[in-house]
């Protein structure tokens, strides 16, 4: 593969070559975007939370925490507490504001995510874009994410309009298996991808598209069980294109 | 229009084709940068303050004086100042110290704003690049950038040394109006653009050119009558290319 360029709304897209809808980054007019290795994460020198998000912590068990790891190209570590439902949610921004997403016709938008759960039909995951809630797991009104829920190793792609939701099947996750997940809005149709594969497409005039609430970018991994179980994220990027 | 490409001081700067001083990001050895579409910010978690800024808040009237991350399409800075006249916020990137832009020859260096304000007459706004100052809107020695004073809707680019300044006047704003506002030095003058039109060039040998400060990014707005104000900002970009 290669690094292909192209201009899309305006702006110069950075795209793989073999794999068109991964976007890798994105220059000019109306380009908003967040691009993470987990190289560098700022934080809080007291608390060692993420400094860039909003950040809801369950920790009945113990202590749930969302810091880098020691991983080859750098990684966020989201640990459990021992309790079962504890851990993090995460929403970039402040914590009342940070919606800058809006899947409307005309604009663009990638989100992609590379991570591994250790167990994953004993963890809860949430990866994609949400409106601003503190307990994403728990329910939201209106997103566009990849979820796997509580006794299922199942991913699931989920577009979700006024507490609506519809939701595909797109994979199902190993324990300890780095999964990518990626979505790709092109202002008209939305295509969810796992490790590469098309797994399903929508278009924004489902009944469950959501297209008249701002997004941010959401995360939340929740333990099953009572164990300290891991999310680790390699990578996570969203790359939104104003029309 | 399309990005395009050009090497500028050995770095590969991308720039607008149809507005070619309008610089979006610049890779290669000399350039500093601080590129903000406001997606994310570093803050703190208890004041819900900036991190990466110095801060100086005047918030004597009712409320406080906030800079937060706002729910704006695309992404924002949302400045809301305390109630009384004065109030507002003051912040230049970096800490303590932080002044990074030195306006020498042939080290060009490019900044844009795109912003609105709730009122444009009772308010008062800079952006652009200053010396280490708390209260630049109260006057600065040395710096280049947009103004629009208190009392009057005129914005102004500014170039000021040793506490002598001059201005260029580069149009009236309204409010809750998005404006663009950009100014490239390319190493021998610096050119003042507000959406996208061109004003008048002053030469790095005008006898107000800041050439002998070093200058850091810059924003302060502050109110200038009672009740809360706002200025959101959508886009700053700061693009330094040093001489190697």
């Amino acid at each position: 593969m290669a690094i292909e360029q192209a201009q899309i709304q305006n702006a110069l897209v950075f795209r793989d070559s073999e794999y068109p809808h991964r976007w890798y980054d994105a220059i000019g007019p109306g380009v908003a975007k967040y691009l993470q290795e987990f190289v560098a994460l700022p934080a809080d020198d007291t608390t060692t939370d993420p400094d860039e998000f909003v950040d809801t912590v369950v920790e009945v068990g113990g202590t749930s925490s969302a810091v880098l790891g020691d991983v080859a190209g750098g990684a966020l570590v989201i640990t459990c507490a021992g309790n079962d439902d504890d851990g993090i949610n995460l929403q970039l921004g402040n914590a009342n504001s940070g919606e800058f997403v809006a899947l409307t016709s005309g604009n663009h938008c990638y989100f992609g995510i590379e991570f591994a759960l250790n167990d994953a039909d004993q963890t809860e995951i949430l990866a994609g874009l949400g409106v601003t809630d503190t307990t994403l797991l728990g329910g939201m009104t209106d997103g566009m994410y990849f979820r796997s829920l509580d006794e299922v190793a199942t991913l699931h792609f989920v577009t979700e309009k006024d507490s609506l939701e519809s939701t595909t099947t797109v994979g199902t996750l190993g324990d300890g298996t780095y999964t990518t997940a990626e979505f790709l809005y092109d202002g008209h149709d939305v295509a969810a991808y796992v490790n590469g594969v098309e797994m399903v497409t929508s278009d924004d005039g489902s009944s469950t598209f959501p297209d008249d609430e701002l997004l941010r970018l959401s995360l939340a991994v929740l333990s099953g069980e009572a164990t300290a179980n891991t999310c680790t994220v390699k990578w996570l990027r969203v790359i939104h294109l104003t029309g | 229009m399309a990005i395009k490409t050009k090497v500028v001081n050995n770095a590969l700067v991308y720039y607008d084709s149809e507005y070619t001083h309008r610089w979006y990001d610049a890779f290669g050895p000399g350039v500093a940068k601080h590129l903000q579409d406001f997606v994310s910010m570093p803050a703190d978690d208890q004041t819900t303050d900036p991190t990466e800024w110095n801060i100086t808040v005047v918030e004597a009237g009712a409320g406080v004086s906030t800079a937060v991350l706002g729910d704006v399409e695309g992404g924002a800075l949302v400045i809301t100042t305390a109630a009384d006249a004065a109030d507002g916020w003051s912040m230049q990137l970096g800490k303590a110290a932080g002044e990074s832009v030195y306006l020498q020859p042939a080290m060009p260096c490019y900044v844009g704003v795109k912003f609105q304000a709730s009122d444009v007459t009772d308010v008062g706004i800079l952006v652009g690049l200053c010396v280490t100052d708390t209260a630049t809107l109260s006057g600065v020695t040395d710096g280049l950038y947009f103004r629009s004073a208190n009392g009057s809707a005129v914005m102004n680019l500014v170039t000021e040394k040793n506490s002598v300044e001059a201005e260029t006047a580069v149009g009236t704003l309204v409010a809750a109006t998005d404006y663009t506002a950009e100014f490239l030095y390319d190493g021998y003058q610096v050119t003042p653009y507000l959406n996208g039109q061109t004003f008048t060039a002053t030469a790095n040998t005008a006898a107000t050119f800041p050439s002998e400060e070093i200058l850091r990014l810059t924003v302060e707005f502050i109110n200038g009558a009672s009740g809360v104000e706002t200025c959101t900002i959508k886009e700053l970009r700061l693009i330094h290319l040093r001489d190697l």
